[in-house]
């Protein structure tokens, strides 16, 4: 449709510099295209019809937007009675006004034209030009220039007195630049509206824009704008914060949907106790140290005990012991009583309590071949392993990661598809959604996973085995022994020597 | 007694309250999503390898309900939280106005599974610690899995969804009159700025990176705070590849003063590992020694201390720092070398704590630091701490605000009626300095006609702050422990 053509042609000019911005997108940009709400666009489209004669005498008497949408019909019939008809008068305001314009915009053929020619020729615009333009009469300026025109038809700018008080005193050193740092701030605070739909998409265009503009005309952080500047404290202003970047300036909004108040402070301490019931204690430190260590060394010991695990002789002298949460839980439960805490963990022992549940090999197997089609999408990953939750999936995922099983499984990926690792990537990442991310580190492709198979590539010593007594140790050396090789338990010889073979097919763990 | 440094001496070991619950390292965002939860199970993985979990009260934190978030954020945003999953994206996806930044469109906050329950966890764990707090059932409160900062009332940013530290500090707010939040997060802490942009009872003070585009583009030092919060909003902001020392060098005078100037009654840091060398999304250059000494010099002015997580993307690192600090909120020792604990292989090759900062050029030079302390001293003057007679300037202030007019008249006799056309005159500085309703930071009913009470020693005036407020306090010179004023070294002197 014509009049879609012109909303994107005006779009263009205004919305075009957001690739630029390489940050953190915090906007919708899908929000500014699917939408037909925005404001900024068709008020360029009514701004651009003043230029042009043909529109003013087509402004409809009946400002009512329902009419002039359901019934279009009418506008013709208006043309011949807007000659005679003297009521009413068509303002700025109304100009102004969405849907009857657009309206207007169907009906008259070659609005079009002029609006493009309009947004065309301020594209060309020499610099200075346009400088002049919007600085010239700055927020007030209303005739000629688009820009400020099409501000957002919302009066009410909320933080209009706090803005200024936000301003240090060197802004009062008039500024061109600082006259349209003006304008496009009260652009932005203008824009904010409490349903949470985001006009900042406008202002950041906006900064954008600006930033172009002045790269072009060869502005940069040490030239500071400084023969612009007026008192001697704006000098001591452009050290440090560089005259674009004042005009980059994003204001706080300021609003009812945006602040909070704080409460009196009166609470008393009985009522806030009695709010302390959901916290659950886990563990608070009433033994002296050397207590606890004794407890939990002489649990250790009795869980090796159990698991049928010899304790080697330099363990057993070791000084200081990693903390176990359900030991010292058990101890907290008796009251600190140690000897019945000992008791309880031998009547609660369960061989397998560090591994949730081992997984077994088809498990792993169902999961891999999963991974390998849809990488990190675990719900996807987790209809494949339909006996473990989509929790349990994730925290496999990154024991997995670091366990022997990987490398082999990289070496797979590699022979099936004939590239390497990160195409793979690349591939179901292009396939799942073409979207260019926003943040900076993600353009560099999978940097984690470069930065594992890097690290994985230096041979490594065998996983050094602390001599400290812990859990981990007695499960990890339990399950060495029952002879089932399972994720946790990768021998360093398998790992180093899958590390070099290519063609390696699944290994024999 | 506060020695000249304004931090009292170094107690013996505090209490520390730490929260965790086990399935928030079990939350995944996305595909590619920088932030993962899974870094929280990893600290609390190397905390207990240490050997720290044993000296801590250890808690498993409430969910937060719905009913403690909307103190802060908007009922809609919350009950939109619950109701979204990950597979009604599309339909969220069509209405993009109302989806508050979460979502398919939105790829910085998507719409994952279970993010109502982390939302929970994570600020459960903040409102637990703040409870306990009040209750001084601790001095220091840990819970590494919030700090999400960036949320706002009702809108989703920077991957936070629910702004736990709002409604910790909401929650602080009942018991105290002055709560100071502190950011050294490598991102500006908007969240929190903005929430309380408006009000003196929190200071809101970040140190960030800033150039007008990296994210989120707030945090510039001209933003003080507006109304009744003017002045109560400090932002540094710095460049890249700040090293420690660079760091040191502008956050211990800063918060010195900040601290000396608004004497806060409660602290709350957010210790944001983004501002550590090599991280994924950050551009700083701190070692966690560096890092962890700001929770260290935090820790030595001895109020109720709320110690958050928050940003950190490259999550071995994120693990380490945080344990580190653990350790420093528990005064313990632990070793460089990292004991053997549940993903151990995360932290090859050099299995050490401590991460160092690396060869990156450092763009904040000494006189660009000083130029922004310079600056945030000249606000921070503008405190309730009236300008004193004995005040002469330090050796290297340039400034001209000195408003002679105003030093006159708070030094005149303040049993002397001062004439309507002199008084008509400073009203407007009045306005700033004095404290008329009822719940503000000086919490005192002060006689229009008199002058402001004048700090005749250089120390500041506060009027009663005791827990629960006071009405009609005569403005008497007392300081904020109660302790009778003392002679002392002058406020403005810099050591």
């Amino acid at each position: 449709m014509a009049e879609e053509e012109s909303l994107t042609a005006g779009k263009d000019l205004f919305v075009g510099g957001h690739e630029n911005n390489p940050s953190h997108s915090e906007f919708n940009f899908s929000a500014m295209e699917s939408v037909a709400e925005p404001t900024m666009a068709t008020g360029i489209v009514a701004a651009s019809k003043l230029a042009s004669e043909t529109s003013l005498r087509n402004l409809p008497t009946a400002m009512t937007n329902d009419e002039t949408l359901h019934e279009p019909e009418k506008l013709p019939q208006q043309q011949g009675e807007d000659a005679s008809d003297q009521a009413y008068q068509p303002t700025l305001e109304d100009a102004l006004d969405d849907e009857a314009t657009m309206e207007d915009e169907e009906t008259n053929g070659d609005a079009d034209d002029g609006e493009l020619d309009e947004l065309e020729r301020l594209g060309e615009l020499p610099l200075e030009e346009l400088l002049r333009m919007y600085g010239g009469g700055g927020a007030a300026a209303v005739s000629t220039s688009v820009l400020p025109l099409a501000r957002p038809d919302s009066a009410e700018n909320v933080a209009g007195p706090s803005r200024s008080q936000n301003r240090t005193n060197d802004e009062s050193a008039p500024l061109d630049s600082s006259k349209i740092s003006n304008d496009e701030e009260d652009w932005t605070t203008s824009s904010e509206d409490e349903d949470g739909f985001t006009h900042g998409s406008a202002s950041d265009a906006e900064r954008a824009e600006l930033m172009k503009f002045l790269a072009r005309i060869g502005h940069d952080k040490t030239a500071g704008g400084g023969e612009d500047s007026g008192g001697g404290s704006s000098s001591d202003d452009d050290e440090f914060i560089p005259v674009h970047l004042m005009m980059l300036k994003r204001e706080v909004p300021i609003g009812p949907n945006r602040q909070v108040e704080p409460p009196t402070c009166d609470a008393h301490y009985e009522e806030v106790a009695a709010e302390l019931t959901d916290e659950v204690l886990q563990w608070a430190p009433r033994l002296p140290e050397a207590d606890v260590i004794d407890y939990l060394k002489a649990a250790y010991i009795q869980e090796r005990e159990l698991l049928k695990k010899e304790i080697p002789s330099d363990q057993l002298a070791q000084t200081d012991v990693a903390d176990d949460e359900e030991f010292l839980k058990e101890l907290l439960d008796c009251n600190y009583e140690k000897e019945e805490a000992l008791r309880r963990c031998r009547r609660n022992f369960r061989p397998g309590r560090y591994e949730s549940s081992k997984w077994s090999e088809k498990e792993c197997e169902d999961f891999e071949s999963a991974i390998m089609e849809n990488w990190k999408r675990f719900n996807i990953v987790q209809a494949a392993v339909p006996t473990r939750t989509v929790k349990e999936v994730v925290e496999f995922y990154y024991r997995w990661k670091k366990s022997g099983r990987y490398e082999p499984f990289i070496a797979r990926v590699r022979v099936s598809d004939g590239k390497t690792h990160h195409n793979l990537e690349e591939k179901v990442k292009l396939r799942l959604n073409g979207k260019k991310r926003p943040l900076d580190a993600m353009d560099s492709v999978a940097e984690d996973q470069l930065a594992d198979s890097e690290k994985e590539k230096v041979p490594i010593e065998p996983r050094p085995k602390s001599a400290r007594l812990d859990s981990i140790n007695s499960a990890a050396s339990s399950s060495g022994s029952s002879g089932s090789a399972h994720v946790l338990d990768e021998s360093p010889a398998v790992t180093q020597q899958d590390r070099f073979l290519a063609e390696a097919g699944p290994s024999g763990s | 007694m506060p020695n000249s440094k304004g931090a009292v001496r170094d107690d013996s070991r505090k209490t520390v309250s730490y929260f965790y619950d086990a399935a928030i390292g079990n939350f995944y965002y996305g595909i590619h999503h920088p932030m993962k939860p899974h870094r929280i199970r990893l600290t609390h993985s190397l905390i207990l390898a240490y050997g720290l979990y044993r000296q801590m009260n250890v808690y498993r934190p409430r969910t937060a309900s719905s009913l403690e978030m909307t103190r802060f954020h908007a009922h809609d945003y919350i009950s939109f939280l619950k109701r979204v999953q990950a597979d009604n994206e599309k339909f969220i996806g069509k209405v993009p106005s109302r989806n508050f930044n979460v979502g398919y469109s939105a790829e910085d906050c998507p719409a994952f599974e279970g993010l109502y329950k982390f939302c929970q966890l994570s600020t459960g764990g903040s409102i637990s610690g703040a409870l306990q707090l009040n209750t001084k059932m601790a001095d220091i409160a840990i819970n590494w899995a919030g700090g999400l900062h960036h949320a706002k009332k009702a809108e989703a940013s920077g991957f936070c969804y629910v702004n736990d530290i709002v409604l910790a500090i909401l929650e602080l707010l009942k018991h105290h009159q002055r709560v100071l939040y502190v950011d050294i997060d490598v991102h500006h802490g908007d969240g929190v700025e903005e929430a309380f942009f408006t009000t003196d009872r929190v200071m809101t003070v970040s140190f960030h990176k800033y150039n007008g585009t990296f994210f989120p583009g707030t945090g510039h030092m001209n933003d003080i705070g507006v109304d009744r919060g003017k002045y109560y909003s400090v932002n540094v902001p710095l460049h890249d590849g700040i090293d420690d020392a660079s760091y040191a060098l502008i956050f211990e005078p800063v918060m010195e003063k900040v601290v000396q100037f608004y004497d806060p009654q409660a602290i709350v840091l957010q210790c944001g590992a983004d501002s550590l060398a090599g991280d994924r999304l950050g551009c700083f250059n701190l070692s966690t020694v560096g890092h962890g000494k700001c929770v260290a010099y935090m820790k030595r002015f001895n109020r109720p201390l709320l110690l958050l997580g928050g940003g950190g993307y490259t999550i071995r690192n994120v693990a380490r720092c945080w344990t580190n600090e653990t350790a420093v909120a528990l005064d313990a020792e632990i070793s460089d070398s990292l004991p053997y604990s549940d993903y151990f292989e995360y932290y090859s090759p050099d299995y050490e704590l401590h991460v160092r900062g690396s060869n990156q050029t450092n763009q904040n030079s000494p006189e660009y630091l000083e130029g922004v302390k310079h600056r945030v001293f000249e606000n921070l003057r503008h405190l309730p701490f009236c300008p004193s007679v004995q005040f002469h300037p330090a050796p290297d202030d340039s400034y001209d605000m000195i408003d002679e007019y105003g030093i006159a008249i708070d030094t005149a006799d303040p049993d002397i009626r001062i004439p309507k056309p002199v008084k008509d005159r400073i009203r407007e500085s009045l306005v700033d300095i004095l404290d008329r309703e009822e719940g503000g930071a000086l919490s005192c009913n002060r006689n229009r006609d008199v002058a402001p009470p004048i700090c005749r020693n250089g120390l500041p005036v506060s009027s009663v702050r005791q827990a629960g407020g006071s009405k009609n306090v005569a403005p008497h010179l007392t300081l904020a422990n109660g302790q009778p004023v003392a002679a002392s070294k002058d406020p403005y002197a810099f050591d």
